[in-house]
């Protein structure tokens, strides 16, 4: 794992899901204070195969789940109960690979899920990003923008853009 | 009660807005309403489209599924209580507890990979001749893969209403990667029809993609390291180099590589387990070269393969819930509150769905 650091962004290059995991338990242990009054949001933007669903692993793992964390882009949530640190909360992992706007997720009953406590990992924020401004800037939430890419020869380069998204 | 029991099922867990009546494992009726053709657009399943389809089709749906018999003559209402989509459950399951408290009939809750995993058995009209008949027995223990849009599963069959995963994908499902790499080669939704036809004319020694999970000695999945490798591959053609004999060896190369990767954890539960009979259900059994190679393995080690009597019940459809419905039914696993019977969206086998 390699860090860049150009003074804005947090960069990191991952060599395998496995750094990409760890990465994610990193970033995770960054923000858990936030689960005190807020629910963590993990934004989780790139193209197919760049590692998403890995990163959710890494959460999943940080949150003590024994449960094996999958795609769920077929069933679009899948929901999985954690205690950490004598806290419990439910992780939702979402996915928008098939839905087209946001305002699906209304429909979904999105908004019923951010809870305080709570962590979730949205993987296509992208779609819609207007939407899911609005319900995060209505909620007490601690958004995580995460943006993942490609670089060749397995290498995926994860950024967390300084504010893109929720406050700081 | 002399006669086997009269069953009328509702699925909506996820795509498929679907009602059944069935009379033991024969199927009376099965009606399914596709959503397929609604998602098409978007590339996939819109869930607010997804509930209003579903609620706009379920009356239809139920009241053409009931016609072979009356309300009256039914003995129990079953449906799909997981897994699946939470707001799509909901909606056959509010029907079902309508139909149920109106009639005064019991209810069965239904896991739908158990639906999945029975449907082999279910027989038409005059008895299904592949499985042997009315002299057809199951034998134990059986395995079962299932392999779907959803979910990719070995499963071990102790007995009917007992079962141990085995296996499943650890990241994207079988039918998922489908419909990932089609979209990549830009083809339609759903990605597996597609693929596997054009796969006929293709060939599948052209691009060298990895079989995934080859060394690994679990009986687990993972076709998310060979969505990426297609992804790679991709990348160094050029779209205008991308012609129609492309895109078939493209799709043969990725499909053998995916069905390899499956016959190869088949083979090894079949070594671990020695089971009797290898059930199949799912949507993805309907491609031909991974049902070729199942039935190839299944010979070799001399077990018997058990497939569903028509495609229809591979895919989504309530005439399997019936057929698990009835084997509840006869060990007399109703539902005891129905109020308090709630979609279970993350359902698993191994858990015993009694309410």
């Amino acid at each position: 794992m390699k860090s860049i650091n150009d003074g804005k962004n947090f960069r990191v290059v991952t060599g395998s899901p496995r750094e990409t995991k760890k990465l994610a338990q990193k970033i995770f242990q960054e923000n858990k204070k936030e689960l005190r009054n807020r629910c963590l949001i993990f934004a989780l933007q790139g193209e197919l195969g760049t590692g998403k669903t890995q990163l959710a692993k890494g959460l999943g793992r940080a949150l003590g789940i024994k449960e094996t964390i999958v795609s769920p882009s077929f069933t679009l949530i899948r929901e999985y109960p954690f205690e950490v640190g004598g806290r419990r909360g439910i992780f939702y992992h979402l996915d928008a690979w098939r839905i087209e706007t946001a305002e699906e997720w209304l429909a979904l009953d999105v908004r019923g899920l951010i809870k305080p406590g709570n962590v979730v990992a949205i993987e296509w924020p992208e779609k819609g990003r207007e939407t899911w401004d609005k319900i995060f800037d209505s909620l007490a939430v601690k958004v995580v923008w995460v943006n993942l890419e490609h670089q060749g020869k397995g290498e995926r380069i994860i950024s967390q853009p300084r504010r893109l998204g929720g406050p700081e | 009660m002399k006669r086997e029991p009269i069953i009328l099922s509702i699925e909506t867990s996820c795509d498929e807005t679907a009602a059944a009546v069935t009379l033991g494992r024969q199927i009376l009726s099965n009606v399914v309403w596709s959503q397929i053709a609604i998602h098409r657009p978007w590339g996939g399943v819109v869930p607010s489209l997804a509930k209003r389809a579903h609620q706009e089709h379920i009356d239809e749906v139920v009241n053409t599924a009931i016609k072979p018999v009356n309300w009256q003559k039914i003995d129990a209402v079953a449906v799909t209580a997981g897994p699946g989509l939470a707001i799509a459950l909901e909606v056959g399951i509010k029907k079902a507890k309508e139909i149920a408290e109106k009639y005064k009939k019991p209810l069965i809750a239904v896991d739908h990979m158990e639906g999945h995993l029975l449907s082999s058995l279910a027989k038409n009209f005059k008895f299904h001749p592949a499985n042997g008949g009315a002299n057809f027995k199951l034998e134990f223990p059986a395995l079962g893969l299932l392999v779907s849009g959803g979910h990719t599963e070995l499963v071990l069959v102790k007995e009917i209403g007992q079962y141990q995963i085995l296996g499943q994908t650890l990241d994207d499902a079988a039918g998922e990667a489908f419909d990932k790499v089609a979209k990549m080669l830009g083809l339609g939704y759903p990605g597996g029809p597609i693929i596997s036809q054009l796969a006929e004319g293709g060939d599948e020694a052209k691009f060298d993609l990895p079989v995934p999970m080859v060394r690994s000695q679990s009986l687990n999945f993972s076709f998310s390291g060979l969505k990426t490798a297609c992804l790679y591959k991709l990348k160094e053609i050029p779209h205008k180099r991308r012609d129609e004999q492309f895109i078939k060896d493209f799709a043969a190369s990725f499909q053998s590589a995916l069905v390899q990767s499956i016959v190869l954890k088949l083979k090894k539960a079949i070594e671990r387990y020695h089971p009797q009979q290898v059930l199949l259900g799912g949507g993805v059994i309907n491609n031909l070269a991974l049902l070729q190679q199942i039935k190839q393995v299944a010979r070799q080690y001399q077990v018997s393969v058990l497939v569903p009597y028509s495609k229809k019940l591979l895919t989504d459809n309530a005439a399997m819930i019936g057929v698990a419905a009835y084997y509840k039914f006869k060990r007399k696993e109703f539902v005891k509150n129905i109020n308090k019977l709630d979609r279970k969206p993350n359902l698993s086998l191994e858990e015993y769905l009694f309410l």
